[in-house]
């Protein structure tokens, strides 16, 4: 009886050592978020018709996030419309580590600055890239 | 030299404190007898180290030595390591790095039969290292990187109780506990460490470390 509790015990305390790991816990993501607002009343502005570019990559909608090179301390996004192309020039810092050893390893995107751009303003709501931040940018045009 | 002053001061009045813990237990022993200073000096191998270089050679590898000058129940210690981790399947994270401890430490058990010791000690502790991740990401980049970052250091206290006892006639085997704290905190430029060596994990800033060791004694006095 003893043993056998010995071991409930030693088992209970193996199990209580052994860290969860979720790696979705991880709270930053591949990319920025922006919002498009109107100059004239700071409405929603409609985006459906923008197209972006990155080097190397067109899209023909904007997606929810948009992913931010991690080779890379700039990165320049046209955003087309049928009348004008927009531009967003970016620069941003990268940093690596492990989350967890059983994820794959994390980058962290932090210290947005807005270089250079042709929309009305950009105000920066957040200048680091993390789950818990729904917007980086807002842009008015 | 103006770095390290504020820690030869810590380590100082830490050594005071310990003499001074050592006195109020002095009083009856040196009431019944007029011991004659003893001093010694004595190695300690830790073997936790040395298991894992023969069973997880490839995740984990190193080793510590621990040097130690006796007088009577007081020690100083100086202890040296050093570690290569390595981790990850779909990425690899490479980190190497020495380390090393200095304290004062008291036995607190100086009349006990056998060669029996109970140790309480405080350690200042100092590590190096080198750190490397390569992986590709599954991104819309679809980025290969390969990083390294090279001579990161940061620096810890130790908070150490321990039990020994004689194997031989200048042989000793036991264990050390430690409680880790007040990390200095890492910055970095490019890649934070996963692993600290000689602490444990950069995302703890208090560990909990153990050693287990075997030691030759050598009477100087």
């Amino acid at each position: 009886m003893k043993i056998r509790n010995f071991v409930l015990v030693l088992l209970i305390v193996i199990w209580g050592c052994n860290e969860i790991e979720q790696c979705q816990l991880e709270p930053n993501r591949e990319g920025f978020t922006l919002g498009f607002f109107k100059s004239s009343d700071s409405t929603a502005y409609d985006s459906t018709g923008f197209t972006f570019i990155t080097p190397g990559v067109t899209s023909d909608s904007i997606q929810s996030i948009l992913p931010l090179d991690p080779l890379d301390t700039t990165i320049t996004y046209i955003f087309g419309t049928d009348s004008t192309d927009y531009n967003l020039v970016l620069s941003y810092d990268v940093i690596y580590y492990l989350f967890s050893p059983d994820c794959d390893p994390s980058i962290r995107f932090f210290d947005l600055k807005v270089l250079s751009t042709n929309f009305d303003s950009v105000a920066v709501i957040s200048d680091i890239v993390d789950e818990q931040i729904p917007t980086n940018f807002e842009i008015y045009l | 030299m103006n770095k390290y002053l504020p820690i030869l001061k810590y380590i100082f009045s830490l050594f005071l404190f310990i003499l001074s813990i050592g006195a109020f237990g002095q009083v009856e022993s040196s009431m019944q007898s007029e011991d004659s200073t003893s001093i010694a000096f004595r190695v300690n191998l830790d073997l936790i180290p040395l298991g894992r270089n023969i069973f997880v050679p490839a995740q984990k590898s190193g080793f510590e030595i621990q040097t130690s000058v006796l007088f009577n129940q007081y020690r100083l210690h100086f202890e040296y390591g050093s570690q290569r981790t390595k981790r990850g399947t779909n990425y690899d994270y490479n980190n190497k790095g020495q380390y090393f401890r200095i304290g004062p430490e008291i036995n607190l058990l100086k009349n006990a039969k056998d060669g029996l010791e109970m140790t309480f000690g405080l350690r200042y502790a100092q590590s190096t290292f080198d750190n490397s991740l390569s992986y590709e990401t599954n991104d819309f980049f679809g980025s290969i990187i390969s990083i390294e970052e090279n001579r990161q250091s940061t620096r810890w206290l130790e908070i150490t109780t321990g039990l020994s006892a004689k194997i031989g006639k200048r042989m000793t085997m036991g264990y050390t506990v430690r409680y880790k704290i007040q990390r200095k905190p890492l910055t970095s430029d490019q890649l934070l460490p996963y692993d600290i060596p000689g602490f444990g994990r950069r995302d703890d800033s208090n560990e909990v470390g153990f050693n287990y060791y075997i030691g030759w004694l050598l009477p100087l006095k």
